[in-house]
């Protein structure tokens, strides 16, 4: 929906609408624990990566948190103490369930400590299909290629939020395109509801992967925030905010770490792109 | 109240029968002898068009007295028989002054003579000081539309709500934006009234181009401090459009064609001296220049607005007059079979002008308006359709009783009905369709009120007034709870459900108004003024400019109404003959219960708006001078403000005050035009303005392989400065042989040197290097627009 909002408005603006990079000086923030974890049913090793935030400007990769201490716990007493295995990307082999909750501890090298609330994993709704299609260049197309579409449905009667993941070639999409998700509020209980991955071109050979996740609500709202702070600033943008996760201070809860610590249910599917007669 | 009220009723009802000997107890107004006294009262006239003009001071010289014309034109003077000089003076039109023997009730019609029209120029001297020094009223602009019609405009569509922005303590969040701030107050907060029916959103191409077609308004009226009690349900403004009556005494048109949009108005009697008639309608046309591309997807889309005014009235007779006018308006954008969205407003006013008698002047409004949007997506064998609108009846009726010079008392009644209908959201997959349909949400909102202007001296006036209002928010309609009684939380504990036409929640208001004007001499004079608004509908939008899909809701369990508070001091002086009129004006604001919203709020179709929704509150203050010169071949003004508006709101900010969006310390206008000579006029103005404020990231993070900013300080900086030039010149073609037709050519620059005036600042991931991050200045205007316009008259 935002993308029908976004295509008017941009059609009309961009007639007279223009941009240029600045220099401006932004007053530096404090530095803060950023936290991208997954705890997943599909995989046998569960990760946890930790960095720092930067100043705005520092145009350098963010630092790994090394040193943390990093545990998992799930709803039934289970303790999973993870390793580091590269700086800053905590792991553990263990797998995980539907039906279960978990929750993420962190003591980093500075003694502080953050805690998330249980999360648990929802069950994921079913991915049917994945397949392609051609596209022909066009104003939104700088060049011609192949487009992936996967059709899934919605489980009727509850709430659910999705996100997929998308690999081409086995690497992950990360770019902010790329971030798919949505919930069912206009859509419960559909079915042949289609999802396109057109952030980039494919040709024939490559291979396409998407991963179906069931998000919680409040991972949902955080992607959506996220989202906003890394799209902002536009005519009709929303007031920009911190983007809090659900990793808190245990001493503070006013302060809290950057990123989020996801539970979900996966399913995936994956697919070659051979030419398509024209 | 209720019982004051009444007895203005029966006072109304009462003089009709000339028996204006009502008990005194009902009147603590009557003046002992009143039954001598007689009236001077009719209507002031434009003489070649026929409108009625508004505004015009009627003055007694021997009683140094005397009163303006009311919005449809009429006046009412109760004097001691006798003989006396009156004299009828309006900006722009030859001052009449007239003696008149007075010993019975005298009705005097009078018709002024454009200084345009006049062909020798007529010296006036000793023409009492005018409007500005001598009302209570303060914090009032009156525009006349010709003036609207000299400033250089954007692509030449002569644009109401973008010359309103040149006025002092008016601002706007970005040029392109919707709507306008008065002292502090959101886009929602001003009462917009078109033929005293309500607008919602005064918009076309979301926000460059307002709804008022220039050809079809008469007069604009921004009041943004000492609003009356006569009006009330917004908290900073009332913005009163008139349209034009249309031409009593000939068939007439007006018309032109521009880069944007052509538009033709036609007006005429119907019946002679007893009926006349306005239609205008005009049409944006760069769909037809899409048409022409070579690019499919470019032919495909459409964007375009159109609009239509159509007015008529009838003459009765002496004691009454009917006028019935409607506005219909649309945009219309589409992308091929992809996309397509429109938005407009309806709009019908009946108003029936009644006068009891020379002494009491009234007028009954019923108004029906509707505003509605459409959204509809096609992606492969998905489909989406999205349909919201906002339906409003209203009935007013207002009285005006003069009982004598010193006294002139407003008293009505009024009641809305609003119906909100947020959305219907049909969403159509291959294999199946499901509908998303937020409930509608009914509302009544009633006010009484009355208000007396009370001339102490010759010098000191003073106009108090009260407004008492009511508002209820009825079924059907359910009713959410929630876990500790805390809608933030989003647990939803239960729900009720209300049956069709129960009160939900209700509300009731005393809205106090106070103006008063201390006149220093014959040509300065002091002014102060309070008053309290009240607005029970809002505006729910957390976007820098709000869009057409705003959806607006009302007050009710979890929403409280939003009030606020205004004093204002002000000094008036006019110069060399009321050529000059400069102003100063100060005021403090406060707001209460404003609507702000959560970080990340979802706010469209949203049945539960309200766990999105913070409770938070205002301040605003400045200082508004202004420097204008109405007559002459040079006018124009020049104005100054220095404001501050802030906010505060539990959960942003830490809970501090911070900037509003809006929040522009300083605001320089300069608006000149100037007659050359009989073919050439020249035109010019130029916009000063802080930039405003905007939150600056004071971090970056990776997460997932995006790069994101951090922000903590809401508002805490500024984006650069604002400021542009724009110059037009028009060339007066002059009469055809037939003397009929008349046209002339204006060529217009807007944003001469070509400013690239950010319309916001942004931060995003380098494209090649995404571990970079860069500020981008987002211009919407960033070069110099050139455009040509032709207009013509008959």
């Amino acid at each position: 929906m935002k993308k029908i909002f976004f295509i008017l408005f941009t059609l009309i603006l961009t007639t007279s609408g223009c941009e240029d990079v600045i220099e401006l000086d932004v007053p530096e923030g404090r530095t803060r624990l950023v936290v991208d974890g997954l705890v997943a049913d599909a995989y046998e090793v569960q990760t946890v990566k930790l960095k720092y935030s930067a100043p705005y400007f520092s145009n350098t990769e963010t630092p790994a948190a090394t040193g943390a201490e990093v545990i998992i716990t799930d709803s039934k007493g289970n303790e999973f103490v993870l390793e580091e295995a590269e700086p800053g990307i905590y792991q553990s082999a263990f797998k995980a369930q539907t039906g279960t909750g978990y929750s993420l501890y962190v003591k980093t090298a500075e003694g502080e400590e953050f805690r998330s609330p249980m999360q648990r994993m929802e069950p994921v709704a079913s991915l049917d299909t994945i397949y392609y299609e051609f596209v022909e260049k066009s104003i939104f197309n700088e060049e011609e290629g192949y487009v992936v579409v996967i059709e899934c449905s919605d489980i009727e009667g509850v709430e659910n939020f999705f996100r997929w993941k998308y690999f081409v070639n086995g690497e992950f999409q990360d770019n902010i395109e790329d971030l798919a998700f949505t919930n069912d509020r206009f859509v419960d209980g559909s079915q042949g509801l289609t999802v396109t991955f057109s952030s980039r071109m494919l040709q024939p050979g490559d291979m396409a992967k998407v991963e179906q996740m069931s998000v919680t609500r409040e991972a949902y709202n955080f992607m959506n925030l996220l989202r906003e702070q890394v799209y902002g600033g536009g005519q009709f943008s929303t007031p920009p905010a911190p983007v809090r996760g659900n990793v808190v201070n245990i001493s503070n809860q006013e302060d809290f770490a950057l990123g989020f610590f996801m539970v979900s249910s996966i399913v995936s599917k994956e697919v070659e792109i051979k030419p398509i007669e024209q | 109240m209720k019982k004051i009220i009444l007895a203005l009723l029966l006072m109304a009802v009462a003089t009709d029968n000339k028996a204006s000997l009502l008990p005194s107890a009902y009147s603590p107004l009557s003046i002992p002898g009143d039954e001598k006294k007689v009236s001077l009262s009719g209507y002031v006239k434009d003489a070649t068009t026929g409108e009625e003009l508004i505004g015009v001071s009627i003055f007694i010289q021997e009683q140094e007295t005397g009163t303006t014309t009311n919005v449809y034109g009429y006046y009412s003077l109760t004097l001691e028989p006798g003989t006396y000089t009156v004299q009828f003076t309006y900006v722009g039109y030859q001052p009449v002054i007239r003696t008149i023997k007075l010993n019975q009730d005298t009705k005097l019609d009078m018709e002024l003579l454009s200084e345009e029209v006049a062909l020798d120029e007529v010296v006036v001297t000793s023409v009492r000081a005018d409007r500005q020094v001598e009302v209570v009223q303060m914090s009032t602009i009156k525009m006349d539309i010709s003036d609207v019609k000299k400033v250089p405009q954007l692509l030449g569509e002569v644009d109401l709500v973008r010359s309103i922005q040149l006025l002092p303590g008016v601002t706007t969040v970005g040029e392109g934006a919707t709507g306008f701030n008065v002292r502090g107050g959101n886009i929602d907060e001003n009462l917009i009234l078109l033929d005293e029916a309500p607008v919602y959103n005064a918009s076309h191409v979301l926000g460059f181009f307002s709804v008022f077609n220039a050809d079809a308004i008469k007069d604009v009226q921004l009041q943004r401090g000492g609003i009356p009690a006569t009006y009330g349900g917004r908290l900073s403004s009332v913005l009163d459009v008139r349209q034009k009556e249309g031409n009593a005494k000939r068939f007439a048109g007006t018309g032109g064609i521009g880069v944007i949009s052509s538009r033709l108005m036609l007006e005429g009697p119907v019946v002679k001296e007893k009926s006349s008639f306005m239609v205008a309608g005009r049409r944006s046309y760069a769909d037809i220049f899409t048409a022409l591309s070579s690019d499919e997807n470019i032919r495909d889309s459409k964007a375009y607005f159109y609009d239509l005014n159509a007015k008529i009235n009838y003459t009765i007779n002496d004691n009454n007059r009917l006028f019935l006018s409607g506005y219909f308006g649309r945009d219309v954008m589409g992308f091929g079979e992809t996309a397509s969205f429109d938005w407009g407003n309806k709009t019908a006013s009946l108003r029936w002008n009644h006068l009891f008698g020379p002494k009491v002047f009234s007028n009954v409004t019923l108004v029906a308006s509707d505003y509605d949007y459409a959204l509809g997506a096609e992606e492969q064998t998905n489909n989406f359709n999205w349909k919201s609108n906002i339906r409003n009846y209203n009935f007013k009726a207002d009285f005006t009783v003069y009982p004598s010079p010193n006294h002139t008392i407003d008293a009505g009644i009024s009641s809305q009905y609003y119906r909100f209908k947020p959305g219907n959201v049909k969403f159509v997959t291959s294999t199946n369709e499901s509908v998303t349909d937020i409930e509608a949400k009914n509302a009544l909102e009633s006010a009484a009120y009355v208000s007396h202007q009370w001339d102490l001296s010759d010098r000191f006036s003073l106009q108090s007034g009260l407004r008492f209002s009511l508002f209820h928010q009825f079924g059907q309609g359910t009713v959410y709870q929630y876990l500790n009684n805390d809608p933030t939380t989003g647990v939803t504990t239960g729900s009720a459900f209300y049956e069709k036409g129960s009160v939900i929640e209700n509300f009731h208001n005393l809205e106090p108004r106070l103006a008063t004007r201390y006149k220093l001499g014959q040509s300065s004079s002091i002014k102060a003024s309070y008053h309290r608004m009240v607005q029970y509908v809002h505006l729910v939008s957390n976007t820098t400019a709000s869009l057409p899909i705003d959806v607006w809701t009302p007050a009710g369990q979890y929403i409280k109404p939003a009030k606020a508070d205004q004093a204002a001091i002000g000094y008036f002086r006019n110069f060399s003959n009321n050529v000059y009129e400069f102003s100063a004006e100060t005021y403090y604001k406060k707001y209460y219960d404003l609507l702000d919203y959560k970080d990340g709020a979802e706010l469209m179709l949203n049945q539960t708006l309200e766990t999105e929704v913070l409770s938070g509150e205002g301040r605003a203050y400045g200082l508004e001078l202004m420097l204008r010169k109405q007559s002459g071949s040079l006018t124009g003004w020049v104005s100054y403000t220095l404001s501050k508006t802030e906010r505060r709101v539990e959960g942003i900010n830490s809970g501090n005050y911070y900037n509003a969006n809006y929040d522009k310390p300083h605001d320089l206008t300069i608006v000149l035009s100037r007659q050359l000579n009989e073919k050439w006029s020249l035109s010019g103005n130029f916009t000063y303005m802080t930039g405003r404020p905007i939150t600056y990231p004071n971090a970056r993070f990776e997460w997932q392989g995006i790069t994101a900013p951090n922000y903590d300080n809401r508002n805490g900086a500024r984006i650069p400065d604002y400021h542009r030039l724009d110059l037009s010149a028009t060339y007066d073609m002059g009469a055809d042989s037939s003397r009929k037709w008349k046209s002339s050519l204006t060529f217009g620059f807007y944003n001469v040197y070509g400013r690239r005036n950010p319309f916001s600042v942004y931060f995003r991931q380098n494209e090649e290097d995404p571990t970079k991050t860069e500020a981008v200045r987002y211009s919407l205007l960033g070069t110099v627009i050139p455009s040509i316009t032709y207009n013509f008259n008959f």
